[in-house]
């Protein structure tokens, strides 16, 4: 296990570098942290006057308790990787606001592909794998207030530096990172503001064109589709064949016998 | 007998020209009399038309009253943030505006889900985990 400060192999990163690379576009304010909870807790709690009229980013070097699906924890190895959260305003909101969140496994897929030649590919709604292995995660939030969305915070984690003895034992076999794979130190910068700039572009086009370019993107990434699953629901495993998304990005999942299902959350595993 | 029975009872007069309803049910007696009598100070109002007449505003009131908070979109309703945690709210428990009632889930999207108001929380509607539909009531909530 690597020592947990910034040293001349792992630096902290460079705000002006990141500032310099996504000048003039809709990520109007750029918030960097040393350590905090999580960035989405930040995100979330960002005061309304603190928020551009568009977008902002929180950009911490470490998370005391980052946030995973359904209270579990995201593993925040300080300087190594990316903790991220894009914060999209209510003004800036598509009308399906839950699109963003397979939009933003689009982006991160091709933030990765274009920075680091891996070939990641989205895992249902929205892992980032490479070779069967998660590289990176994202978990968004979102608060209705009389029944109209406020701002929606965009939680995205990367492994770029991390070694496999950094992740827990039980993670060895799931989890991995750019240098794992490439054998290489990624730039964390170089990562970010690609990640950034896909955002924005996504973004662009599905406010513009709706929602049929991002899902056809997805489709297209997708490590899920025409595979066996088996999908953990809040109290029930559903096993069948991945069939499709629907428009709102829902699982439709084939069992062996009955209906289909159509599912809006729940851990997938491929099978094959 | 049941306060629908009586409102039904009570919509029955109005509609007719019947001035008076006597009905025999499980052992209750019910008198319903109307309209010269409302406005007559001379006769005095049967009591089972006071008190049914009463229970009926009050039914009404009380419906009018509650708060329904729907889901504003299709997911996976949840009333903890997570499995370990305990439920946002209770059945009972004073709410303010803004706090936190739920989570509905729609591709690792965590909607929360606020109060509208101040006040009590009437009932939970739907069950952890479940699927929820667009408009689908969520909880009650009287108002304060």
């Amino acid at each position: 296990m690597a020592s947990n400060g910034p040293d001349s192999h792992f630096p902290p990163l460079s705000s002006d570098v990141i500032q310099a690379g996504i000048r003039g576009g809709i990520w109007e304010r750029l918030l960097f942290f040393d350590s905090v909870d999580s960035t989405n807790q930040r995100g979330l709690a960002l005061p309304a006057s603190d928020l551009p009229d568009q977008g902002a980013v929180l950009i911490a070097e470490s998370q005391t308790s980052g946030r995973g699906r359904r209270g579990r924890n995201w593993i925040s190895t300080p300087y190594r990787n990316i903790y991220l959260s894009a914060i999209f305003s209510s003004a800036a909101l598509p009308d399906d606001a839950t699109l963003l969140s397979l939009l933003a496994a689009v982006s991160g897929a091709w933030a990765l592909r274009i920075t680091t030649g891996l070939e990641v590919r989205v895992k249902w709604p929205n892992d980032l794998m490479v070779n069967n292995r998660k590289i990176g995660g994202i978990l968004s939030e979102l608060r209705f207030g009389s029944g109209r969305p406020g701002r929606a915070v965009i939680g995205i984690g990367i492994n770029v530096n991390s070694e496999a003895g950094d992740f827990p034992e039980e993670l060895r076999e799931v989890a991995t990172s750019v240098r794992v794979e490439t054998g290489d130190m990624g730039s964390r910068e170089g990562i970010i503001i690609e990640v950034l700039k896909q955002l924005e572009a996504w973004h662009g086009r599905l406010m513009a064109e709706g929602g049929t370019p991002v899902l056809k993107e997805w489709k297209r990434l997708s490590s899920t589709l025409g595979k066996k699953v088996r999908v953990a629901l809040a109290d029930e495993v559903v096993s069948g064949i991945a069939e499709a998304i629907d428009e709102g990005g829902m699982l439709i999942v084939r069992p062996r016998s009955g209906e289909s299902r159509r599912i809006s959350a729940g851990d997938v595993t491929e099978l094959r | 007998m049941e306060l629908d029975d009586l409102k039904g009872l009570i919509e029955l007069l109005k509609e007719t020209d019947i001035t008076e309803l006597l009905v025999e049910k499980d052992g209750t007696k019910v008198k319903i009399r109307r309209d010269k009598i409302f406005s007559s100070v001379e006769i005095p109002l049967s009591k089972p038309l006071q008190v049914q007449d009463t229970i009926l505003r009050e039914t009404e009131d009380e419906t009018q009253r509650l708060i329904t908070v729907t889901s504003p979109i299709v997911g996976t309703f949840y009333r903890s943030p997570s499995p370990d945690a305990p439920a946002f709210v209770d059945a009972g428990i004073r709410v303010k505006k803004g706090q936190v009632l739920c989570i509905i889930e729609a591709m690792k999207l965590m909607n929360e889900i606020e109060s509208e108001a101040d006040g009590i929380l009437v009932k939970a509607l739907v069950e952890n985990g479940q699927a929820v539909e667009y408009g689908e009531p969520l909880f009650l909530i009287e108002p304060l």
